[in-house]
């Protein structure tokens, strides 16, 4: 019934639950949801009130009955849902309103961030939502979860709703006046993510008044899909007589919504400083009908603050992170060292990639259980979307579940059996998915391509996934090999543009086998671009390809007045210049600024940015050992003294540590066999403490030094530790706390390390610890900041 | 208040965080920090969110909390009512300073300091757009023998998640990290001042002659 009515008929929510509490005596601090069980009556009131002014919805008083946020009540949260639920009933029964009038379960945000912004699991929301969910999954009409801000944790909410319960998920955020929800999420985000997660209605409420919502609101009736549902305050709060009231009446609420009136909201309601009178009105002016809109489908991926377009200009997908032919992030996947995979992600986007595929595959790794460790590490430091890289559906099912906002797949091909694996995931997460025209047979020919390609969109089809959820990657070969076939490909580009698709390729494929390879990638970007692709998948960081983009943009008349090719381009030095190999790889190294500037130099006064080339000059007439001897350790030890003596400050001391560490791998690069590493030391922040940047700092510093830290992060379980301990049989453990409160788990943390008979050092340090505490939580030893920790390995002789 | 005018007024206060003496700071580190301040404040969202309370209100809050803390009741005593402040810059800097810890650890100290003071700074500013009248100097849960529990039960009681989206963390932490939640009591004068402040005696800034406060 609600289904047949939803989208077409204006359909009525309730108004504001807590404004009317307030209005019947609820003091400050108290917990409404008790009122389920202490005052049915009160709460079976406020329902008929709502439900005589015209509602056809009963919002539960439920907005924060989660086990967490309940965990000061009176009563079990699932108690005070399922009377909420009976109030709700009894309400429309006492109005004989049972057949036209739905009871929504109302869910409100946890009141807790998720990792890995806050410390909240995915996990353990989606549990607490699931408990709410279940104990009345069959006395509700639907589900609504409103006034969240942040995405993910929506994200966590719908799932638990669709894999537990079979009735409606409606779903309403709180934008702020920057158009953006607490977390950042713009509109757009929103409703591609949602919509992907197949949600049945979309709003706004709260946090703003009809009129400064306006702007949100049309967005959602232009770009969405679905039914719009819209619940705005009375208005802005203000205070009057010390008490907070809201500025509209209803009729100038009313007034405020004429704009949008007519505009094809589906659902309209209420919230803080709405009453009956609000909705008694909203139902005589708003239209019976809703007026249907038209939207066009497009093709985009979202993190969980950006959408990407990727059927407009063209989009660079970033190929760095995947350990196909890289030995060192072979060796750090294995290694769980994520590291080098988060550094190669910020210098990516930084590059200008506008999504990053992460490929983890490796043999003998668990790709899934990587996978659900790297995607959050990811999206903690970058804000562009991913594409998920993998061929092993587990691995796809696992990012895609964990993954903040819409991802792209990468990929399905022609065989039946790869899509039939991979389309159900990305229909249930709503990932849009690149279609690769290969299938049991290479193709060689344009029109073999393109078969393949309408076969992926005719089975996608089949899964309700439209085409526009589909890139087509026309298959680069290797032109050395397969000559007559590069030309196919671009001809597919072309056709498969003008059916309107959007096409991805991995460039760099076509030139394996020939000189100059950078010369072929560039030329065959450039055809590729004019014969319609959208998604190169490159190396962000070949400045030359970058370039060839800019330029293409240029051509293309897509930068307008030219303004980013010249912002890119400006300071660029024209030279004919005749690349030749050397005997150390391709190309010249370059010389150091000045030409007077050595390592130590550059150690000292922190220039990161000069110090590899400076080290490489060097390195031509100075031994490595001797150059790490004789510059880099006096020139370290100097910055060291500098900053006991209070010469130099914390900063400076960091930015002098960074650089002596870049000439560090600089120089590691010419032993012939591995240098030995001082360590390892295990570093982490222990169990309840999020705040990381003095573990951080110490880590930097102790690197620059030479020691390999196995850095654990923040927020580690004491278990944790004492597994990393056993594993990686470290030389020394630091631990770091920055709260009061926190030291007690640094204390549970020792504990548990001498129980399992750990024999080495256990340093710690943090805001609140100082000598004595250390010796009362039993550590070995105190330090006060990082060099002095570095002093004290040196004693130690760790 | 331009972005020069705002660097300069909590730049001092930056670098006592950082234990930086900002009378030896040369023109190259002055430099970096105010490109650094730049950024941050392209990614600030501030958002502060007040709420007037009785004494007694507050009190009740959680009187088993309350009840513990004899600098609280030393703070409020004589006031007519109180008023909660919570601000926060947003988790966008949380963000960026996550990314600075990755490939920047110089600059991401810099910038954690500068947060922090510019926190204070628009709490300030923020409180005096109030025009309170008579009142006492902000204290905080956490202060003196206040209990730091009490930031969970005002982010409840005043709904603070839902309107400016400052949350509980594990052990009573807030997030985003540059987040305060802080009172003062209505109706008598109190400056910052050592002399009322109920760490006098064993204050570590005090003990290098170094104030909290702009005296």
């Amino acid at each position: 019934m609600l289904k047949d009515l939803l989208g077409k008929k204006t359909l009525f929510f309730d108004g504001g639950m807590g404004t009317q509490l307030q209005a019947n005596g609820l003091s400050v601090g108290a917990i409404p949801e008790e009122l389920n069980i202490d005052k049915p009556e009160l709460i079976v009131m406020i329902h008929e009130n709502y439900l005589k002014a015209g509602a056809d919805f009963i919002t539960t008083n439920t907005f924060g009955a989660n086990a967490h946020k309940m965990s000061r009540a009176k009563y079990p949260n699932t108690e005070m849902i399922k009377a909420a639920v009976k109030n709700a009933d009894t309400a429309r029964k006492n109005l004989g309103r049972e057949k036209d009038s739905y009871i929504a379960l109302d869910i409100g945000p946890i009141g807790e961030l998720l990792a890995p912004i806050g410390t909240l699991s995915f996990d353990d929301a989606y549990e607490l939502f699931k408990e709410q969910i279940v104990c009345v999954k069959d006395d509700i009409d639907l589900v609504i979860f409103e006034t969240f801000g942040d995405l993910y944790e929506l994200k966590a909410g719908v799932l638990a709703a669709k894999e537990n319960c079979d009735k409606p998920v409606f779903v309403s955020v709180s934008f702020d006046k920057s158009g953006r929800t607490l977390t950042g999420t713009n509109p757009e985000t929103y409703i591609n993510v949602m919509e992907g997660l197949k949600v049945d209605a979309i709003g706004v409420n709260c946090s703003l008044g009809p009129k400064e919502l306006e702007p949100v609101i049309l967005t959602l009736l232009e770009k969405s899909h679905l039914p719009v549902l819209i619940q705005p305050n009375a208005g802005l709060p203000t205070l009057r007589d010390g008490k907070t009231v809201f500025e509209l009446t209803p009729e100038s609420f009313i007034e405020a919504l004429s704009n949008v009136m007519n505009e094809g909201i589906a659902v309209i309601g209420g919230c803080c400083g709405t009453t009956p009178d609000f909705i008694r009105l909203e139902k005589e002016n708003f239209p019976i009908d809703v007026k249907q809109r038209e939207v066009p489908l497009r093709t985009a991926v979202s993190s969980s603050t950006m959408t990407v377009y990727l059927d407009e200009d063209v989009k660079v997908c970033g190929e760095r992170l995947n350990p196909t032919g890289k030995k060192k992030l072979q060796a750090a996947l294995r290694e769980e060292n994520y590291d080098m995979l988060i550094s190669e992600a910020i210098a990516q986007e930084d590059a200008g990639a506008k999504v990053l595929d992460v490929n983890v595959g490796l043999p003998g790794i668990n790709e899934a259980a990587v996978m659900r460790k790297v995607i959050p590490m990811l999206q903690e430091v970058v804000s562009i979307p991913l594409q998920i890289d993998s061929s092993n559906p587990a691995a796809i099912e696992a990012a895609c579940r964990i993954y903040n906002g819409k991802p792209l797949i990468n990929s399905v091909n022609g065989k039946d059996a790869v899509m039939e694996a991979v389309f159900p995931v990305a229909k249930k997460y709503g990932g849009a998915i690149i279609g690769l025209a290969l299938s049991e047979e290479v193709p060689k020919l344009c029109e073999e391509r393109v078969a393949i390609a309408k076969k992926i969109i005719a089975k996608a089809k089949e899964y309700g996934i439209p085409e526009k959820d589909l890139l087509i990657d026309c298959l680069t070969l290797t032109v050395s090999a397969q000559q007559a076939e590069a030309a196919e490909t671009l001809k597919a580009l072309k056709v498969v543009s003008d059916m309107g698709l959007s096409s991805t390729l991995g460039v760099s494929n076509i030139s394996f086998g020939l000189p100059n390879r950078p010369l072929i990638n560039r030329t065959f970007l450039t055809l590729a671009m004019h014969s319609g692709l959208k998604m190169p998948i490159i190396n962000p960081l070949d400045r030359s390809l970058m370039d060839c983009i800019d330029a293409f943009n240029v051509i293309m008349n897509v930068d307008a007045g030219c303004e980013n090719y010249i912002k890119n381009q400006e300071n660029v030095v024209v030279q004919t210049v005749t690349v030749q190999k050397t005997a150390a790889g391709e190309g010249a190294s370059v010389p150091a600024a000045g030409g007077k500037k050595d390592v130590g130099f550059c150690i000292i006064k922190g220039l990161k940015d000069e110090i590899t080339a400076v080290t490489v000059e060097e390195l031509e007439k100075t031994d490595p050992m001797v150059l790490i001897n004789e510059t880099i350790i006096p020139a370290l030890n100097k910055v060291g003294r500098d900053y006991d003596s209070g010469k130099i400050f914390l900063p400076q001391l960091i930015q002098a540590a960074e650089t002596a560490k870049v000439a560090f791998a600089e120089v590691q690069k010419h032993f012939t066999v591995s240098s030995e590493k001082k360590g390892p030391v295990i570093l982490c922040t222990v169990e309840g403490d999020i705040h990381d940047i003095g573990k951080n700092i110490v880590k930097v510093v102790c690197e620059s030094y030479g020691y390999e830290i196995i850095d654990l992060g923040k927020d580690i379980p004491v278990d944790s530790v004492v597994d990393a301990y056993k594993e990686y049989k470290p030389k020394a453990i630091g631990l770091s706390a920055l709260m009061t409160t926190t030291v007690e788990n640094m204390k549970r943390t020792i504990a548990a390390l001498r129980a399992n008979d750990c024999d080495v050092p256990i340093m710690v340090g943090g805001a609140v610890l100082t000598e004595e505490i250390a010796k009362e939580i039993d550590a070995d030893y105190y330090t006060e900041d990082a060099m002095s920790l570095v002093n004290l390995f040196k004693e130690l002789g760790v | 208040m331009d972005n020069k005018e705002i660097f300069n007024r909590i730049f001092p206060t930056a670098c006592r965080y950082m234990r930086v003496d900002p009378i030896k700071v040369d023109m190259e580190f002055n430099d970096k920090a105010f490109t650094t301040f730049e950024t941050l404040i392209d990614n600030v969202r501030f958002k502060g969110q007040h709420e007037y309370v009785s004494v007694e209100d507050l009190l009740n809050v959680d009187k088993e909390l309350t009840s513990k803390s004899e600098d609280l009741t030393f703070y409020l005593e004589g006031c007519s009512e109180a008023v909660i402040f919570a601000t926060t810059l947003g988790v966008n800097v949380d963000a960026y300073s996550k990314k600075l810890q990755v490939n920047d650890m110089s600059t991401a100290v810099i910038y954690d300091a500068l947060a922090s003071a510019l926190l204070e700074f628009y709490t300030d500013e923020y409180e005096d757009g109030l025009n309170l009248g008579a009142h006492t100097f902000r204290f905080a849960p956490g202060y003196g023998d206040i209990p730091i529990e009490l930031n969970y039960i005002i982010i409840d009681a005043f709904s603070i998640s839902k309107k400016i989206g400052i949350y509980k963390a594990s052990n009573n932490m807030m997030l985003p990290q540059k987040s305060m939640i802080t009172f003062c009591g209505m109706g008598k004068e109190v400056a910052p001042t050592c002399a009322h402040c109920v760490r006098l005696k064993n204050c570590s800034l005090r003990k290098e002659n170094l104030r909290c406060y702009n005296s």
